[in-house]
This record gives C-alpha cells, sequence and structure tokens, in this order.
C-alpha cells in the first residue's frame, strides 16, 4: 500500500482520501490553488470527475472547489489508507 | 465613518450587508476596473456610518481583478467587519490573519453561524477572541441574529495580535488556531446536502441540470404569461384602450399627428401590436409584452444565483466551453444573454483575457436571443407549431457550436483551467432576492424600453413615409433568391439593430408562411446585436475588434439564412443531415487534436 507511486488527480478514484504531495506548474497557479487552501500536505478527498475532461470536484476541509482538468492534472497526490484517518 | 466588509467570496457578506443598511444603495464600479461593489448607509447611535460591501476576496496577495480592488480599498476604512464561514474556519481565518497582520481595526463576524452548528460544528468563541485578539460576534445574517451583537461590539474594533508571518507560518497558525477553537461531530448528510453531491456527479450531475434548465424556463413561462394574461393585457384592453380611443375620435381618426401618437387603425380600431404609434404599440410592447418575461426571467435567474447553484452548471459545461475555448464560468453571460444581452456585455468584462471576451461576445451576440426576442419568436412562429420553433433554436445552437470551435482554433492562445468553490446549496432570503430584481429591472427600464419605444417610432416614420416600400423594392431580387423572403422583411433587418423584438414585430403584418418567419428570426437574431449592446461591447472590444465581429457576424446571417431556405425548402432532411456530420466532423477533428497535444 505504501510505496504507490502518484496519481493526479483526475486519476484519483471517487470517493477516495488523498494527501497532496506536490503541485506542479506556475507560481501563478500555485498561487491560486493555494488561496483556496490546496497547499502540499493538505488531505482531500475526490467527489467527482465530469468526463470527457470536464473538471474534478474535491472536498478540502468540508468545503467543495472545481478544479478545470488542465489544472487538476498539475496536482500530484498520494492515496491515504482509509484505516489511516483515525491516527 | 467608513465601514468595510471584507471576507470569502460565498460567505454571506451581501446578505449581511442587506442587513445592516437600509434600501438606498448604489451599486459601483471601482474606478479604473469593471469589478463592481456596494455601498450604503448605516445609522449607529445616531451617526450616519457608510457601509462598502467589499468584493470578495480569499487573500490580500491578489490574484484576480476582485482581490486587487479589496486590498486597494483597504486603508479608507475606519473599521473592518471580517465575514468568516463558520463552517469553514481553515480557509476563511488565513484571510483574518492577513487583515490582522496589516493591522487595521478588526471585528470578526462568524457568520453561517446557524449552518455551522447543523453541520456539527462548535467552535469556541471566547478562545478564538484570545488567540486573535479581536472581538468575535457570531451571526446568522439570514435571519438577522447576532446582527445587534455586532452592532454593539463594532466600538470595540481593535488591531489583533498576531504580526507578519510567511505563508507556511500562516497556515501553521490556522492549523493551530482551529485545533484549539473548533471541534466536529460526525453527522449524516441531509437531503440538500445529498443533493448537492448528487449536482456535480457526472450522470446525475447532467440530468438534474437538465431539469433545472427546463423547470426554470417552464417557471418563467409561466410567470411571464401568468403577468400578461392576468395583469398587463386586461389593463391595456379594459383601462387604457377607451382612453385611446377617445383620443383617437379627438384626433379625427387620421392625420400625421394621430398616425404617430395613436398609430393606423387596423380595421377601424386600434391594434396594439400593428398600429405602431407611440402610445398604442409603443407601450404595449415594451410594457405588456417584454417586461413580464424580463421580470419572470431574472427572478428565476436570483432565485438560481442565490441558492447556489449556478457554479454547478460552470462545472458541468467547463469541458464543452473548454472546447470553444472558454471556461465554465463563461456560461453565466450565456445564460444572462437569454435575458438580455446588455447585462450579458457587461458581465464579459469579467472574464479573464481578451481572447475569451472577443469568443464569449461573439458567441453570446450571434447565437443567444435574448428574452424579448424569444418572446416575439414564441409569439410569431409559436402558432406554426413546436418543429418551427424548434428549427430556429437548432440552427443558432449549431452556429454557437461551429463558431466557437472554429474560433478557439484559428485565435492563438489558450484559457486558464477553471478553479472555483462550489458553495453549498442556501435557501436565498426574499429581501436580498427582490432588491436584486429592482436593480435589474430599473436597468432595463433605463437601457432596454427608451430603445424600444424610439425602434418603434422609426419604424412607424418608415412606414408613413414610404420609405419602407423603397429599400423593399431594392433588396427584393438579393432576398427572394438567398432567403426567399418579401423585400418588405429588409425592413425588419434594416431596423433590427434597434431593436430585435420590434423588427420581428414588422414581420407579423407581412403574411409570412411559417418556413419564411423562421428564416426571417433566424437572420435577424444572428446578423447584428440591438444598438445597446453593441455599444456596451465597444467599448469592452474596441473598434478592431468590434469590426471583426461584425464581419463574422454578416457572414454568419448570410450563411444560417441561405442554409434554412434550403433546409426549409427544397433540400429538406438532406441539408440537416449534412450540417450535422460537418458538426460532428469538427468535434471529432478538435477531441483528435487535443489527445495529440496532451499526449506530446
Amino acid at each position: 500500500m505504501k510505496d504507490k507511486p502518484p496519481l493526479t488527480l483526475p486519476e484519483l478514484k471517487n470517493g477516495t482520501f488523498g494527501r497532496i504531495i506536490k503541485i506542479t506548474g506556475s507560481q501563478q497557479a500555485l498561487k491560486r490553488l493555494s488561496a483556496l487552501g490546496l497547499v502540499p500536505g493538505k488531505k482531500i478527498m475526490k467527489i467527482s470527475g465530469i468526463p470527457l475532461s470536464g473538471p474534478v470536484i474535491v472536498d478540502i476541509d468540508r468545503t467543495q472547489v472545481a478544479l478545470g482538468f488542465g489544472l487538476a492534472k498539475k496536482v500530484l497526490v498520494e492515496v491515504c489508507d482509509e484505516n489511516s484517518l483515525g491516527r | 465613518m467608513r465601514i468595510l466588509l471584507v471576507g470569502n467570496p460565498n460567505v454571506g457578506k451581501s446578505v449581511l450587508f442587506s442587513q445592516l443598511t437600509g434600501t438606498h444603495v448604489i451599486s459601483s464600479n471601482y474606478p479604473g476596473t469593471t469589478v463592481e461593489y456596494t455601498k450604503g448607509h448605516l445609522d449607529l447611535n445616531g451617526e450616519r456610518v457608510e457601509v462598502i460591501d467589499v468584493p470578495g476576496s480569499y487573500t490580500l496577495e491578489p490574484t484576480c481583478k476582485a482581490e486587487e480592488v479589496a486590498v486597494a480599498m483597504l486603508p479608507y476604512g475606519d473599521i473592518v467587519i471580517n465575514v468568516v464561514d463558520a463552517t469553514n474556519l481553515e480557509r476563511n481565518l488565513y484571510l483574518t490573519l492577513e487583515l490582522i497582520a496589516r493591522q487595521v481595526p478588526l471585528v470578526v463576524a462568524l457568520n453561517l453561524w446557524d449552518e455551522a452548528q447543523h453541520k456539527g460544528i462548535a467552535i469556541d468563541v471566547p478562545q478564538l477572541e484570545a488567540c486573535l485578539g479581536v472581538p468575535v460576534v457570531p451571526t446568522a445574517a439570514i435571519r438577522g441574529e447576532g446582527i445587534r451583537n455586532l452592532l454593539a461590539r463594532l466600538s470595540e474594533a481593535r488591531r489583533g495580535n498576531i504580526t507578519w508571518q510567511t505563508t507556511d507560518e500562516r497556515y501553521a497558525t490556522v492549523g493551530r488556531i482551529v485545533r484549539q477553537v473548533q471541534q466536529v461531530t460526525h453527522r449524516h448528510h441531509t437531503v440538500l446536502e445529498q443533493l448537492e453531491d448528487l449536482s456535480v456527479m457526472p450522470l446525475a450531475g447532467f440530468i438534474l441540470g437538465g431539469l433545472v434548465l427546463f423547470g426554470a424556463f417552464k417557471t418563467i413561462r409561466f410567470i411571464g404569461e401568468g403577468l400578461i394574461n392576468w395583469f398587463f393585457a386586461p389593463l391595456f384592453e379594459k383601462c387604457y384602450r377607451p382612453l385611446l380611443e377617445k383620443l383617437s375620435d379627438a384626433l379625427g381618426g387620421a392625420g400625421l399627428l394621430h398616425n404617430l401618437l395613436v398609430g393606423q387603425l387596423i380595421n377601424g380600431q386600434v391594434d396594439f401590436t400593428q398600429s405602431l404609434g407611440l402610445l398604442s404599440t409603443g407601450l404595449y410592447v415594451p410594457l405588456a409584452v417584454v417586461f413580464p418575461y424580463i421580470v419572470a426571467f431574472y427572478l428565476v435567474l436570483g432565485f438560481l444565483e442565490d441558492f447556489g447553484y449556478l457554479p454547478r452548471l460552470a462545472v458541468l459545461f467547463d469541458g464543452l466551453m473548454h472546447r470553444v475555448g472558454l471556461h465554465g464560468y463563461a456560461i453565466i453571460p450565456m445564460i444572462l444573454g437569454f435575458g438580455c444581452n446588455v447585462p450579458a456585455a457587461l458581465s464579459i468584462r469579467n472574464l479573464e483575457s481578451h481572447r475569451q471576451k472577443f469568443i464569449a461576445s461573439t458567441l453570446m451576440v450571434i447565437a443567444v436571443p435574448c428574452f424579448s426576442q424569444t418572446a416575439m419568436i414564441f409569439a410569431l412562429v409559436g402558432p406554426h407549431g413546436g418543429p418551427h420553433v424548434a428549427a430556429i433554436f437548432i440552427t443558432l445552437l449549431g452556429i454557437w457550436l461551429t463558431l466557437g470551435l472554429l474560433l478557439n482554433r484559428r485565435l492563438g492562445g489558450n484559457t486558464p483551467s477553471l478553479l472555483v468553490e462550489i458553495p453549498p446549496f442556501r435557501l436565498p432570503e426574499v429581501k436580498v432576492l427582490f432588491r436584486k430584481l429592482h436593480f435589474r429591472l430599473s436597468h432595463f427600464f433605463k437601457e432596454a424600453i427608451p430603445f424600444i419605444i424610439l425602434g418603434i417610432l422609426v419604424v412607424n416614420v418608415a412606414y408613413l413615409s414610404g420609405f419602407i416600400h423603397l429599400l423593399a423594392r431594392l433588396f427584393e431580387p438579393l432576398f427572394s433568391f438567398f432567403f426567399g423572403l418579401p423585400g418588405e422583411a429588409a425592413i425588419a433587418l434594416l431596423l433590427g439593430f434597434l431593436r430585435k423584438d420590434v423588427a420581428l414585430g414588422i414581420l407579423a403584418p407581412l403574411n409570412l408562411t411559417a418556413a419564411q418567419l423562421v428564416v426571417a428570426s433566424t437572420v435577424l437574431a444572428v446578423y447584428f446585436p440591438c444598438l445597446a449592446t453593441f455599444f456596451v461591447l465597444l467599448r469592452e472590444l474596441g473598434w478592431r475588434d468590434m469590426l471583426r465581429v461584425t464581419g463574422i457576424m454578416l457572414a454568419t446571417s448570410f450563411a444560417a439564412g441561405t442554409f434554412l431556405h434550403l433546409a426549409l425548402g427544397r433540400l429538406g432532411l438532406f441539408a440537416w443531415t449534412g450540417a450535422s456530420i460537418l458538426i460532428a466532423l469538427l468535434i471529432i477533428f478538435e477531441t483528435a487534436y487535443r489527445k495529440k497535444e496532451t499526449s506530446a
């Protein structure tokens, strides 16, 4: 379970928790994402992904945020084990 | 004294603002920008205090125009009320800490307190006050709770006890404070929350979206027709007609003055849609045909806005909009355009790049008919049956897609990704809803109604002077060959730039066939925006781009008119299939191109 390669947000399965490892992309993209609390280390849950290169919707601190497909691909996450949630 | 309301978007800032201030509210653009803010007044212990609703922002290190304005406004406040979403402390406290670091006199309104309690979030208010060093007041603005307490504690506004920090330090502080003051108990989703989740799911979201749009248009028609049939039409027929007939008699039933004011009598009677007098058609069309639908449209739109549905629509359509070079939020000007193209053109200013503005403007003016136009199309073509009305809108949709795909390919540059918070569903506050409706309706009265009346006057003069017949002869060959329309229809097109609804009205007495009406309505919808929209866009895009848009419009309307003429006449199904195949090919081409681009 542990040494899985990081996934991009569109690759993460709906309803799974993930921890943001890294955000690739421009300084501007980083700034826009961090304004909404999307920073490395943050735990998020993917709610849904709209098909045909539509946005990805995640839950972060009980708020829903939608990221356009291009931006979502820049967010790398590691899958969090459901069981480790309580720890 | 001046109070600023500062906070993240979607925290109920505007609701709090309308609770604090009275009815006299001014909405204006911040100098040199297109960012709007609202200003009102409040009576605080006998002192008249100015309250400003600052554009919502997540951070004081601006990432967009609205945030730049918010930062620029900060120094002008004597007291800042930081409106914080109690259901989402983590995110909101970041801005609070930035405000404290700037050493502004601060009071925190912990808004949506009721919602937080429903969600099982408990916040230790005294502890939070101690951490921040400024007063914290729980409020539920939508119910008016906590407002009096907030006002009472304004005098305690002070600079907090946190100094400047780096971004990482600030996030660490936010985390520490939240752990100290907040406790979340898990609890089951409510029906509204389940609906929230469903509305962004791939399949269910689109079904729900379809239902919402269908419901919205049904409601608009119901309210609009209700207003006309039960109020405006009887008002004009029962109360106004006798007065107008007396005037007609007094003026002798004919003559220049009579024809200008009352219009020409049809079968010895005033006809509200065909007489074309300033006091007959000039009042009837704007007030009894168009206005009721505008009321209905903005009522429904305002509700969807405040309910929190529109961002979800933006999310659902983002994929599609990206294909035409826009991002999801450009769906809002498109939807606004169905009401009136003028506010839609104004909202296009908020799009980020010039490229997006150009594409959105072109698509909007060409393929989105405003509601007064739609109302006239329904009135004119509707009696010939649904398929004919559908032909018009299907053609417009086809034009929208084709043009969008082509423009996206032709114009250089690309469109940044969507990034947006999706607010929870909230039942709108009636007061805020009606204030917004009032804003929009008064705008319609000022911007649109004079043009409608002017348009009717010009049409009337053109008829009376015989100018129309001259034009008709001139355009006869061109129109009959390409569009299959009589020359008289030319006058409708020439006047269409004043008001499209008036122009459609001119078609009524021409006794056109259903197919001719469809062609004429479509060409009219596509070829040129009304004057008011044109000038708004001109200011935004400049002469050169506006000329380009105009060229595209003329070419498109020509193509669309000829296509429909053939499709409804000689070629029939062949033309429809041909067009569908063309659009399908364009989409496949575009998808293949994107695949290649992403894999490279």
